[in-house]
């Protein structure tokens, strides 16, 4: 009777794959259906396979929209349709998350090496990160500045169409929260800007922006200023297309400007080799 | 809110910029990546939309994969993947923390969605369409399955992430394989059909594959969320 069990288990679990893809015949999927109503250990496995494939599948991610209309939707919602069990009362680290204004996706992981700030993060995460550090900032209400000049603002709406063209500030020397993010195409020399949580410089100081080469090199891109509440919004000029340099770095230096950075770095990011970006799946360098 | 960095030192330009002095600040012990997902549930139960932002931006990308993997579309897709998080919110309070993940109980909800939908258009999900408009139902994905292995053309080169990558590179490439082509959205017989190899082997591979990447993905520090977990 075990053995008629177990044989039955296993191939259950050999079916999974297929059943989560929707791929059975409708016998086979009623026949996985009912045994997992009645196995923790496969739905495990269920739960395994399901997690499995989207981490695997090579699937662009979904557009910014759709995150808006479920807020809107969640917004929009009478009282009766919220989960509303408790009288709303903050609590534990969310509590702290939501008074200290940190609403923003896990940062990913600082320990890398190479150029300038390390080895360029995976694009997966860029992109993550980056439409997520976007949408952050307009969830706060932040509407960047009216440029005076309406090319301005299409370079700026033309850069930030594109989610793949985004590439996250998530790298300091300081143990601080400021996030940001640098939107650009690979041939243009426009990049434009977003960085949030800055710490305040004192008045003879402003942040110079500078652009990394792979030769360890550096140009400015020139100075900005923070506002009271650490944002910065900036559409600023390479000096060669963006697809020449890997990193970027804003550092705090004398109102004037440095001609070389002399502080350590507040924000910053690494960005993936163009060549290879080209692709949006990227093995990691063997070096 | 932000506290002042130091006065820059007159050191040499550096290529590489070195660490100043760290500028403690109270709001890094707070941040909303530190919130674990059952606390979000929690905030969402209690009506914070907020906590659902965050655990939107936290999942969704992986539940969207796997929804567009089992739809074959994109826009029907993006139509569940809107319903999965309405429904996490108006459900917050179902969610048993000793029954799993909360991505594993929002992979549940994508994957009912999901199967619901392709029951309703009556049909087998197409197979997901690349941005060339060449239907992947052709061998455009064998050449995902590179004869000559190499840090940027094997099977792990379709998967995003580097942790990911790396798990896979631990693979024998024979399992390889059979996930590049799994993860593309082919069903075991498609994936035997298209090696060449018997339905049996392919499973064993697959079995085989899915075990191992549970067991090492978290030493990879790949996102993943296990039942058990």
């Amino acid at each position: 009777m075990q053995d008629v069990a177990l044989r039955d288990h296993l191939t259950i679990v050999a079916l999974l794959p297929d059943f989560v893809l929707g791929k059975l015949d409708e016998t086979s999927q009623r026949r996985v259906t009912r045994h997992l109503e009645a196995c923790p250990t496969c739905r495990g496995e269920l739960d395994n396979a399901l997690n499995l494939l989207g981490l695997l599948a090579d699937v662009p991610p979904p557009p910014l929209a759709v995150r808006e209309r479920i807020l809107q939707r969640v917004a929009a919602s009478d009282s009766s349709s919220a989960p509303r069990a408790i009288p709303s009362r903050r609590a534990g680290r969310w509590a702290r998350a939501i008074d200290a204004g940190t609403l923003l996706p896990p940062a990913p992981d600082r320990a890398r090496e190479g150029a300038p700030f390390g080895q360029p993060i995976s694009r997966r995460v860029l992109i993550a990160a980056s439409a997520a550090v976007f949408l952050a900032t307009a969830l706060v209400g932040w509407s960047y500045e009216q440029q005076g000049a309406m090319g301005q603002e299409q370079r700026i709406s033309a850069l930030m169409s594109d989610p793949r063209a985004a590439y996250p500030l998530d790298d300091s020397d300081l143990p601080i929260t400021a996030s940001g993010v640098v939107f650009a195409e690979p041939t243009g020399r426009d990049v434009y800007l977003i960085a949030n949580g800055l710490p305040a410089l004192p008045g003879n100081q402003r942040y110079q922006v500078w652009f990394f080469t792979t030769e360890d090199t550096q140009v400015s891109a020139g100075l900005v200023s923070a506002g009271a509440d650490g944002a910065v919004r900036a559409l600023l000029q390479t000096p060669a297309p963006f697809a020449d340099y890997v990193g970027v770095g804003l550092t705090a230096e004398p109102e004037s400007g440095s001609a070389a950075p002399t502080s350590g770095m507040v924000l910053g990011g690494s960005f993936p080799p163009i060549s290879a970006s080209a692709r949006i799946d990227r093995a990691p360098r063997s070096s | 809110m932000a506290s002042a960095v130091p006065e820059p030192r007159n050191s040499p330009p550096a290529a590489r910029i070195r660490v100043l002095e760290p500028v403690s600040r109270a709001a890094a012990d707070v941040s909303a990546d530190l919130v674990p997902d059952p606390e979000l549930i929690a905030a969402m139960v209690a009506g914070e939309p907020e906590a659902l932002g965050v655990l939107y931006d936290r999942h969704a990308n992986v539940v969207f994969a796997l929804l567009t993997r089992i739809l074959g579309d994109r826009e029907g897709a993006e139509d569940l993947l809107q319903e999965v998080f309405l429904r996490a919110w108006q459900q917050a309070r179902t969610y048993d923390e000793a029954r799993g993940a909360v991505r594993c109980w929002l992979n549940g909800i994508a994957h009912n969605l999901a199967l619901n939908e392709v029951r309703r258009r009556g049909r087998r999900p197409r197979i997901w369409r690349r941005a060339g408009g060449e239907e992947d139902g052709s061998d455009a994905y064998i050449a995902c399955i590179d004869p000559a292995p190499g840090p940027d053309s094997h099977a792990c080169s379709r998967v995003r992430d580097v942790g990911m990558a790396q798990a896979l590179e631990q693979l024998p490439r024979a399992q390889r394989d059979v996930l590049a082509l799994y993860a593309a959205g082919f069903s075991q017989s498609e994936i035997a059909a298209k090696l060449g190899e018997p339905l049996g082997t392919v499973k064993s591979r697959m079995r085989r594959a899915l075990c191992q990447l549970r067991e090492s993905l978290p030493a990879y520090g790949v996102d993943a969320e296990w039942p058990d977990d």
